[in-house]
């Protein structure tokens, strides 16, 4: 009985592994674009990666994990997001100020405006343009995690790209 | 003349309609240029729209992995996570693990507390723990206190063993109350002491948490020693630890002399071989809620009884429906429980101190005739004995009569008879946990 409980425990430990080298990157980027501080993302994302992990008994499929951990960081983002605007604001640790060599001066730009830009979109809009052009998913997919219709989805996307390009037009100009 | 008219008309005719046709083909060969031209154009400002979009689509892409490129995982967020996930799942296990524990003790504990009041006060049906009363000739009336002598398997080592007139007590406030108690007048002593009293954590058995004792005997083996055992349940919806071995003591003898018979310990090497060597006996035993105990003996003649023909003899109700009422002066009540117990060999109803309401989950009890059902006593037993009460047709053997008092003190739990003892040495094993401590001697029936 123990020895099974210790290969089921290492057994769930190589696959937190596993998923944690394939999915956690992406899954960080994503709580970036959603979040702005950066150890806001990293609770987010590591929270999420617990609980679906701790309860992984419950995920049936092994390929939907990815799913479930997407939806979690989105939930988990918004309620963080929620939190600040509460007034729970704990000190947001910034964004590094990553120019480095990599990237070139007009791409810290650009990152700039276009996190000013995401920020000043609604909160729905924002998320789905994040999952749709940043997570690769399907408008269907998109709609499952956050719970609304496709066309919800549909609309909240062609609306936010919209005020996406308006915004960032605005800040060129 | 007037043909080369008419043939001078025709033609010009058709040659107008012709020259019409033609330029209503025209117009529409021009209309549907200029349709495929708007068609075109419109196609074209769609698929500029729609390049538009892909690489507007694009752009934002490459702009929103461009803008998070440099975000990198904290080196230390891989251990971090190892610890924890393993962490969160002991704390949810032990979160759900709490909740099945609370619900557990709170089913064992309303019913308790709730029938500590009105003890003895209540026989009414609508309580959920009185057992409705199928036990036909055995159930009696006590004191307001019904009682109904059914047998009770005790645990799964009750082949055969089915226990017959093991007192359940059916009053509002669980306390064993057999059958037995109605042969000996149904005095409030022959009641063990009122509720149980709810403790924490693990309160070692009281005696009103065990009940439900039966005792089983063996046939004789060939040199006339006889096996045999008392069970005792848990009665209480909480689980307790048994502090101690209680006593074995015959409580009364009949056509012997006191004096020819003793109760000993049983130690390793004494001719009770078929008791458990008694350094594999657990010191205590923890007792979940209807779990049981098992005490062993085994009685060793000196010699056999001048009266005794052959193979020793049970004295109990028989599957036959024999009454066996030992030492009492009211045999009626005992021999129809007894009897009607026996003869069902059905019909033992878990302790209604679970908590179910009204739950009486019929046991195959001494099924198929072949166990050696005795009444247990919930009662002390009477200093009165003797053969000459005995309707039995055993009546005429000596016997002896043992009782198990569990360490939690008086009254007694169970009850044995060994029939046809008339000199010889009982000697005790301490108590075991029931289903690993069942000897595999084969009953026999109680004739």
């Amino acid at each position: 009985m123990g020895t099974a409980a210790a290969d089921a425990a290492g057994a769930s430990v190589d696959h937190l592994t596993e998923t944690y080298q394939a999915h956690y990157r992406s899954l960080l980027r994503l709580a970036a674009l959603l979040l702005d501080d950066l150890s806001s993302c990293e609770d987010v994302v590591q929270e999420a990666f617990i609980r679906v992990h701790a309860a992984r008994r419950r995920v049936r499929e092994p390929e939907k994990t990815l799913a479930y951990l997407r939806q979690t960081v989105v939930n988990l983002s918004r309620s963080t997001l929620r939190r600040r605007i509460l007034g729970l604001r704990l000190l947001p640790k910034p964004m590094p100020d990553m120019a480095s060599a990599e990237e070139g001066a007009y791409d810290a730009l650009e990152r700039d405006e276009l996190k000013a830009a995401l920020r000043g979109l609604q909160r729905r809009q924002r998320e789905v343009l994040v999952m749709r052009y940043y997570a690769d998913m399907t408008e269907a997919q998109v709609a499952e995690v956050l719970g609304i219709s496709l066309g919800s989805v549909k609309a909240y996307g062609s609306r936010g790209l919209a005020a996406l390009r308006v915004r960032m037009e605005k800040s060129h100009d | 003349m007037t043909d080369d008219r008419h043939a001078d008309e025709t033609p010009n005719v058709t040659a107008r309609e012709v020259a019409t046709e033609r330029e209503v083909a025209a117009a529409r060969q021009v209309m549907a240029e200029h349709k495929i031209v708007a068609e075109r154009e419109a196609m074209a400002e769609r698929e500029v729209a729609m390049e538009y979009e892909v690489r507007a689509e694009r752009e934002v892409r490459a702009m929103l992995h461009r803008a998070v490129a440099q975000v990198q995982p904290d080196p230390g967020a891989l251990p971090r996570l190892q610890r924890a996930v393993p962490r969160r799942r002991a704390r949810h296990r032990n979160v759900w693990t709490g909740s099945v524990a609370a619900v557990l003790l709170a089913v064992a504990a309303v019913p308790t507390i709730r029938g500590v009041g009105p003890v003895g006060l209540s026989d009414s049906p609508t309580d959920g723990r009185v057992i409705s009363d199928t036990g036909g000739p055995g159930a009696a009336v006590i004191g307001g206190a019904r009682s109904s002598g059914r047998p009770h398997v005790p645990g799964p080592a009750g082949t055969g063993s089915g226990a017959a007139g093991v007192g359940i007590g059916v009053a509002t406030s669980g306390i064993p109350a057999g059958s037995a108690s109605a042969a000996f007048g149904g005095g409030p002593e022959a009641l063990p002491a009122g509720g149980s009293t709810g403790a924490a954590a693990l309160p070692s058995c009281a005696r009103a948490d065990l009940g439900q004792g039966g005792s089983y005997l063996a046939a004789a083996d060939g040199s006339g020693k006889i096996y045999g055992w008392f069970t005792v349940l848990n009665i209480s919806g909480r689980s307790c630890s048994l502090t101690g071995a209680g006593t074995v003591r015959i409580s009364a003898v009949s056509g012997t002399d006191p004096g020819w018979v003793k109760v000993v310990d049983h130690q390793t090497g004494d001719p009770a071989g078929g008791l458990p060597d008694p350094g594999s006996v657990p010191r205590s035993l923890v007792l979940q809620p209807l779990a049981g105990y098992q005490v062993q003996f085994g009685w060793v003649p000196d010699a056999p009884c001048p009266t005794s023909s052959n193979a020793l003899r049970v004295a109990a109700p028989g599957p036959t429906g024999t009454g066996a009422p030992w030492s009492s002066p009211a045999p009626g009540p005992v021999s129809g429980s007894g009897g009607g117990s026996g003869g069902g060999g059905a019909g033992g109803v878990r302790a209604a101190d679970l908590g179910g309401p009204g739950t009486a989950t019929p046991d195959p009890g001494a099924a198929g005739g072949t166990g050696t059902p005795v009444p247990n006593l919930s009662a002390s037993p009477s200093p009165s004995t003797g053969p000459t009460v005995s309707p039995s047709p055993t009546g005429a053997t000596p016997s002896i009569t043992l009782v198990h008092t569990p360490q939690a003190g008086a009254p007694a739990a169970a009850t044995a008879v060994v029939n046809g003892a008339c000199a010889g040495t009982v000697y005790r094993a301490a108590p075991q946990a029931l289903p690993a401590a069942a000897p595999a001697g084969t009953p026999t029936t109680g004739g």
